[in-house]
Order: structure tokens, then sequence, then C-alpha cells
């Protein structure tokens, strides 16, 4: 983020300089054009230099973001990676914002990070439609990530439908650890 | 191949009427012997009709030098009794094994209370066997049926459950559906945690065959209408895909698979199309494939969910759940105009609807005071009624006759298998020796 507004800083500069050098000609003397001039070729190596400058910075900042890339990495394997959901509902309950949230940030920050999010229900109601279910709530998980800033092309959504619980218990504590979205990251 | 040649048949109004009026209630169980193989099927019947009919089915004639290998008389008694709809007489109760006319003696059965009876020989061919069969009615001292199967010498099984359909169908009037088979899913993970199987066995769970075998789910099996080939979805590629896969070569093809969901494939009635389920438009729609030309026709257009596709028997229509409406209903679509009317009404969550062979029933999961039951709606009255009274019943599948819907239940804590009859009077379950076991689809007819 530094990085990219430090280029911008002196991309605006040198706009600057080029209007400052267009608005010279034509109505002022040849001897305050040259004078001018100097000054443009002055400002001009002083702006080359801070670009010399910029770029050691640059290469700093780099290996402070590579750090900051595996900081993150191990700050979303602290972050939840599972959201629960209610009965037959695709709803992002308020609980997993924070940990959605981080995610969005890495996955923003890390356009070559990607992610599957896999789909699942609980066994009750039949088992295509909860196919279709566990698309959904992977779909909602999805489109609040993208939201965020995350491209759609690092998400993939894939459901399981009831076809993989982690609890294959028969009762309502079971059914609400099934019923789930799982983000599983293919790549950081 | 089995050749089926009733020779005397006889209008059986009579006997359809006798059958349907008893009312007491019967309870019995049959136990059959099974040979190793994992996740075969078992089948205890645990409720038949009020007051069942009683029948004899005498051990068929044999004089060929080395004993079979298969009690033919004995599968013949099995399947009728599975129907609910007889009771058969213990073998150590008949007092004389008639295998002709001439050697029956009516007053014997008569005094045993029989009021049908099965007498048959099996002669050996060169190609296989040949089994002859007479179905007597006891008090008018009268055949009924007379018929003859023959078919290759590792056809046994077959043969006498084509001697049950001819016998049931003399009796009751309805075709019978002895000799078709049943694809299910097995899978546990206490076994193997790479442990999910399709499998095809019988209609009586004998002769269980792996079709496939993954580490990942498989889902959906549907028959196409000439019994030979599956499609199902498997996993097995970490994505949903959807296979066509012939039953005797093994030989599979993959649908080209799209990304997002791929699943319930369903067979037209002319077996040309497969209806399925596709997501790649944004969510889940419904799909046919023509199989021929592969040309993919979408037939459903809406953001809410769209699936489970089933054919109407004229295959004009497509019967489907959708949550358009808010919560799971069964909706048709007609497919020439894409005209949709909503099929069912009561209750919060109706799914997964599919037609028996005459249109008239449609047969469901619905959901009623938080549990999941098998319904059965008539399309003429539009009355709705359940079927069974556990809970998580799902996946029905209607037999080709339209007698019994088999379907997957939880038992004891485990997927079993379960079948009640359209009527609801009928009930047997279908636990796997090993695991559990779910996802039952019944064939169509195999001839």
């Amino acid at each position: 983020m530094q990085v990219g507004n430090l280029s911008k800083v002196i991309a605006s500069s040198v706009l600057v300089v080029f209007l400052a050098a267009c608005s010279s000609t034509g109505a002022t003397t040849d001897a305050t054009a040259s004078t001018q001039a100097a000054a443009a070729l002055a400002e001009a190596q002083a702006l080359e230099e801070a670009q010399a400058t910029a770029a050691a910075q640059q290469a700093a900042e780099n290996k402070v973001a590579q750090a900051a890339a595996e900081a993150a990495q191990k700050a979303t394997q602290a972050l939840a990676h599972i959201i629960y959901f209610d009965f037959d509902q695709s709803t992002i309950k308020a609980e997993f914002r924070t940990a959605l949230n981080g995610h969005a940030a890495y996955l923003s920050q890390n356009p070559s990070a990607r992610i599957v999010l896999e789909g699942h229900a609980d066994e009750r109601g039949t088992r295509e439609y909860n196919i279709a279910l566990g698309e959904r709530r992977g779909n909602a998980v999805s489109r609040y990530l993208v939201v965020q800033g995350v491209s759609v092309d690092s998400i993939e959504v894939v459901s399981f439908g009831e076809e993989r619980p982690v609890n294959a218990g028969h009762d309502s504590a079971s059914w609400s650890e099934n019923r789930r979205v799982e983000i599983r990251y293919i790549n950081y | 191949m089995i050749r089926v040649q009733p020779i005397i048949k006889i209008a059986q109004i009579l006997f359809n009427t006798r059958l349907s009026t008893r009312l007491l209630s019967a309870i019995f169980t049959l136990s059959l012997s099974f040979s190793s193989w994992s996740s075969n099927l078992v089948i205890e019947i645990t409720q038949g009709v009020d007051n069942p009919v009683p029948i004899a089915v005498v051990p068929f004639n044999w004089v060929g030098g080395t004993a079979l290998t298969e009690d033919v008389a004995q599968i013949v008694d099995a399947d009728l009794e599975r129907s609910g709809q007889f009771k058969s007489l213990k073998r150590s109760l008949m007092l004389s094994f008639p295998y002709q006319k001439s050697d029956v003696y009516f007053r014997d059965w008569n005094y045993l209370a029989t009021e049908y009876l099965i007498i048959g020989k099996i002669l050996a061919l060169d190609t296989g066997y040949q089994v002859d069969y007479q179905l007597f009615d006891v008090q008018r001292q009268e055949s009924i049926s007379v018929g003859q199967v023959s078919g290759g010498h590792n056809d046994l099984r077959a043969l006498a459950h084509s001697v049950s359909d001819a016998v049931y169908e003399a009796l009751t009037g309805l075709k019978g559906a002895f000799r078709t088979r049943i694809a299910y899913v097995a899978a546990d993970k206490k076994i193997n945690p790479n442990y999910y199987k399709l499998l095809v066995a019988d209609a009586d769970g004998h002769n269980a065959k792996e079709i496939l075998k993954s580490g990942q789910p498989i889902m959906s099996p549907s028959w196409s209408r000439d019994a030979k080939k599956l499609a199902y979805v498997s996993f097995e590629t970490n994505r949903p895909a959807i296979y066509v896969q012939d039953i005797t070569t093994g030989q599979r093809e993959r649908i080209k698979s799209f990304k997002g969901i791929n699943g319930a494939p369903s067979w037209s009635p002319d077996g040309n199309k497969l209806a399925m389920v596709l997501s790649k438009d944004g969510n889940a729609e419904i799909y046919v494939l023509d199989m021929k030309s592969k040309n993919l026709k979408r037939v459903t257009k809406h953001y809410g969910i769209d699936t489970e596709p089933s054919w109407s028997v004229d295959g004009k229509h497509i019967l489907f759940t959708s949550d358009r409406g808010g919560k799971p209903q069964i909706y048709q679509v007609t497919l020439d105009s894409g005209w949709v009317e909503r099929l069912t009404f009561e209750g919060d969550y109706n799914a997964r609807g599919s037609l028996t062979h005459d249109g008239r029933f449609l047969v469901l999961v619905s959901r009623h005071d938080q549990q999941f039951h098998i319904a059965v709606q008539d399309l003429q009255r539009g009355t709705m009624s359940l079927l069974t009274q556990t809970n998580l019943d799902e996946s029905p599948s209607v037999a080709p006759n339209g007698s019994m819907v088999i379907y997957s239940t939880q038992d004891g804590g485990r997927d079993i298998l379960a079948a009640v009859s359209i009527d609801g009077k009928v009930k047997f379950k279908i636990p796997a020796n090993e695991g559990v076991v779910r996802e039952p689809a019944w064939s169509p007819y195999l001839d």
C-alpha cells in the first residue's frame, strides 16, 4: 500500500513539472523561459534522485511486505476457517464477520492466494437439495469476501451437501456442526 | 437371456378383491442366507397386509444328477412373502410334494387352509435350465396359471423371480417386480475413511455387485430405461461430476462437467436424454442433455434453488424441487412451453418428487412436525398421505409396477434401506450386513 502511494506521489510531481513547462511557452519571454527550463531541469534531476531512493525504499519495503505476507498467512491460520449456518439458511451471522474480514484483507493483499469454499449441509432434507443449499452457503461467503475487495477469481465454491458431515450424530448439536462453509487455502 | 411363456391366464379380478379386504394384522420376519460380500442387504418384513393370503410353494422337482445351487421354490416363496400380501405354508407342514397336477390332492391343501398352491419342476437344458410352474386355486380345484421360463446356467435365481412375477400377476392383476434390481450407495467411515461404494443387487438383496468404489462421495444413482446403465454423481476428482456406467461391462463415460454443481441425473422415459442440475449460470438450475447430439438445454430460470428433476411418464414434463416460493416444494415444468406450476401445497418442506408408472401418484419426501417422512400425493384427488412414521426418511424410489417404494431411513443411528407399499400397509427393513446403505434406486423391468 505504501509503495503504491509513493509512486503516485512521484507521478503527480512529474505531471506538475510538465504542466509548468507547458504554461511557460508562448506567453513569457525567452529569458524567463530558459530560467524556468533550467529550474525544471534541476527539478527533474532531483526527481531522478528521488526515484532512485524510492526504488531502494521499495526493495526494502518489498522485504517488509514479504514478511508481512508471512505474518498474514500465519494470521489467516489463526482466523476461524469454518463459518456456521442456521437450518435451511445461508445468512452470514455477525459473529463470523471478524474472521471473514481477516481472510478478505489477506486475500486482497495477496492476489496469488486461492481459496476453495466448501459448502455443507446437515443430514435433514433431501441430498440433492442439500447440495444446492451447500452451494448457496458457499456463494454467500464468496459474495461477502468479494464485497470486502477480494477478487472473485481467487475463490471457488464446491458444495458437498450432506455427504461429508464432521459429526456423524443425529441430534441438533451434531447438525449445527455440519451446517458450515469451510475455507480452504489451496495457495497462500 | 430369460424367456417367459405364460400358457394359461385367467382374469383374476375376483382374487384382487379377496386380497384387499383382509382386516387383521400379520407380522412376520423372513431371514435369508447371504454370501460374505460386504454391504449385502438383509430383508426383514416388519408389517404385512392385514390377514395375508395363505399360499403354499412346493419344492420344485429336479431330477438332475447334482444338487442345484439354488432352491427355486424357496426363492418364489420369499418373493411372495416379501410382497406382504401372502403368508406361505412351511414345508414341514406339507403332506406331499407334488410336481404335476395328477399328484395334487386338493383336499389335503384345503385341510392346511392353503388358498393357492404353486408346484413346479426344473429341467436341464444344454444352455441352462427350464422351470415349469403351475398355480392352483385350492378351493375351486383348478389351475389358474401354467407357464415355463428358461435361462442360462447362472440364471436360476432370475428364473425363480420370473416365476414369482408370473404368479403375482395371476393373483393380483399387477405385473410383478421381483426380477428387478436395486442400486444403492454404501458408506461408512468407521469401516474405512475411503469407503464409498455404488452397488447393484437383485431386488431381494442377493447378488450384490460393486459398481464403483471411491474415497469421495458417490450420489444420486439413476437407472437408464433399459436397466443396463447407471448415471450417478461422483466427487472422485474433488469436484462433482456426472458419470454414465454400463453395469455389465463397467465401461463408463464422464458427462461434460461445469464449474459448480453437476448433479441429480435423471433419464428420460425414451432413454435418450438426461435431465440434470448445473449451477454454471449462477445457481442450481435444471438442464436437459440430449445424449446423442450432446445438445444441452436449460429448462428452469430462477434465482431460487431448482433441483431433483424427475420426468413425467410421457416425457413432456419435468417435476423438480424449488424453493422459489420460500420453502422447498414440488413444481412441474412443461418442456415445450416452459410453463411452471406448483404441485404441492401441504407442509413447508416437500422435495424429491417422482411419479408412479401410471402417473397417478407423486411420491416425495415431506416434513411434518419437524420430521422427514415418505409421503404420497394422489394427483387425481389432490390428497397427501404419509407412508412412513420414522424420521430422516429420504431418497424414495418407486418399483416399476408402482406397488412399493424403497427409501433410506435411520435405524438405531445408522442408515438403512426400507420399503413400504404405496398404500402404506406393507413395510420391510433392508439393512446392510455391514456399514450404512442409502440412496436406493429401483430399476425398471429388466426386459
